[in-house]
């Protein structure tokens, strides 16, 4: 595992990612987040294979031509967002990287979960997630941020299904790595 | 969990700089309606190929373009041109993209067919052909009657 920095909002804030060393994999995790979050194939594919839980009425009554323009949409408002902040400028919808990032809810992480975050899109009941780890404590001046993955959550838990399950184990992976590096006493 | 600044500092400075995000993501912000119009177009493609059982690599045999072309083609990212979407639209004997006024005229239609024919409708070319030899032949007599009479008139 590496780690990339993408960019500082300011001497107090920044976001780095992770890169993993899995093969034929060159982008980090936030650039991979990105990509996935705006290509149409992929985008379609997904929803293709989550018809069910598309359909299973926890999003509403959407279809996938509509999911993947919604998710589209979503991920480049996001990328607007975070290119604003990383300008120093206040975005349309965060003033700092701390307003996009919340906590993950103790029935996706039932542990030490304060140090493990998400972000979602700006609009009501958003599919997509940004997952990260804090690298700062809670009630620090800095803020600094270590994405470790995203993806599109269509159920209620983590859990529930195989490919939001790995980004939970990514985000343990990290903390894993950070203990070792000495960095989470 | 404490976290360790000195050590948190030394990996951030070793960590590598991703610094063309930016970049691409301004360029992919800033880039006007086009791709937007790209990425419907690749998710209509999408659909159709689902729609008719067609595999992305027998679409790209019917264009004649590579597999890897397509797979660019499919994120909705590139700036596709008139003769690629009509590559598509013949490969997938759909329309994809209309031109106000012109989405159901006649020239369209007819075009169409002629364009199909050399497929399975080489009489309807040829009704086409005939069609079209007559008129320019009742044209060229009306021009012609049209000039006696100007020439009757201008005598």
């Amino acid at each position: 595992m590496k780690v990339v920095d993408i960019f500082a909002v300011s001497d107090s804030e920044s976001l780095l990612s992770v890169k993993w060393d899995i093969e034929d994999e060159e982008s980090d995790e936030f650039n991979r987040v990105f990509d996935f979050l705006t290509d149409a194939e992929m985008l379609y594919t997904f929803f293709k294979e989550h018809k069910d839980d598309l359909e299973s009425g926890f999003y509403g009554n959407t279809t996938i031509r509509q999911a993947v323009i919604n998710t589209r949409r979503e991920a480049l408002e996001l990328k607007r967002d975070l290119i604003d902040l990383s300008e120093n400028k206040s975005s349309g919808n965060y003033s700092s990287l701390k307003e996009i990032f919340t906590e993950l809810s103790p029935v996706d992480f039932d542990k030490e979960f304060h140090a493990r975050l998400k972000a979602y899109g700006a609009i009501r009941k958003s599919m997509i997630r940004i997952y990260a780890v804090r690298l700062t404590d809670k009630n620090a001046q800095d803020h600094q941020y270590l994405v470790t993955g995203g993806t599109i959550k269509l159920t209620p838990k983590m859990q529930d299904r195989d490919h939001t399950r790995m980004e939970l184990k990514k985000l343990e992976k990290t903390v894993e790595y950070l203990r070792d590096e000495g960095i989470f006493g | 969990m404490k976290v360790n600044k000195e050590k948190l500092d030394q990996l951030i400075k070793k960590s590598k700089k991703n610094t063309q995000w930016k970049d691409l993501a301004e360029k992919e912000l800033n880039s006007g309606g086009w791709i937007d119009r790209s990425f419907e177009i690749a998710l209509t493609v999408l659909e159709k190929l689902d729609e008719d059982g067609i595999t992305p690599s027998t679409l790209a045999k019917r264009m004649n373009c590579s597999r890897q072309y397509l797979n660019k083609l499919l994120k909705g990212r590139e700036n596709l041109t008139l003769e690629t979407i009509d590559k598509l639209e013949n490969a997938l004997n759909t329309r994809i993209i209309a031109v106000c006024g012109f989405v159901d005229s006649e020239w369209h239609r007819i075009d169409k067919k002629i364009r199909t024919s050399s497929f399975n409708q080489v009489s309807f070319k040829y009704e086409q052909v005939e069609k079209e030899m007559k008129y320019s032949e009742t044209r060229t007599h009306d021009l012609k009657t049209s000039n006696k009479s100007y020439d009757f008139k201008a005598a």
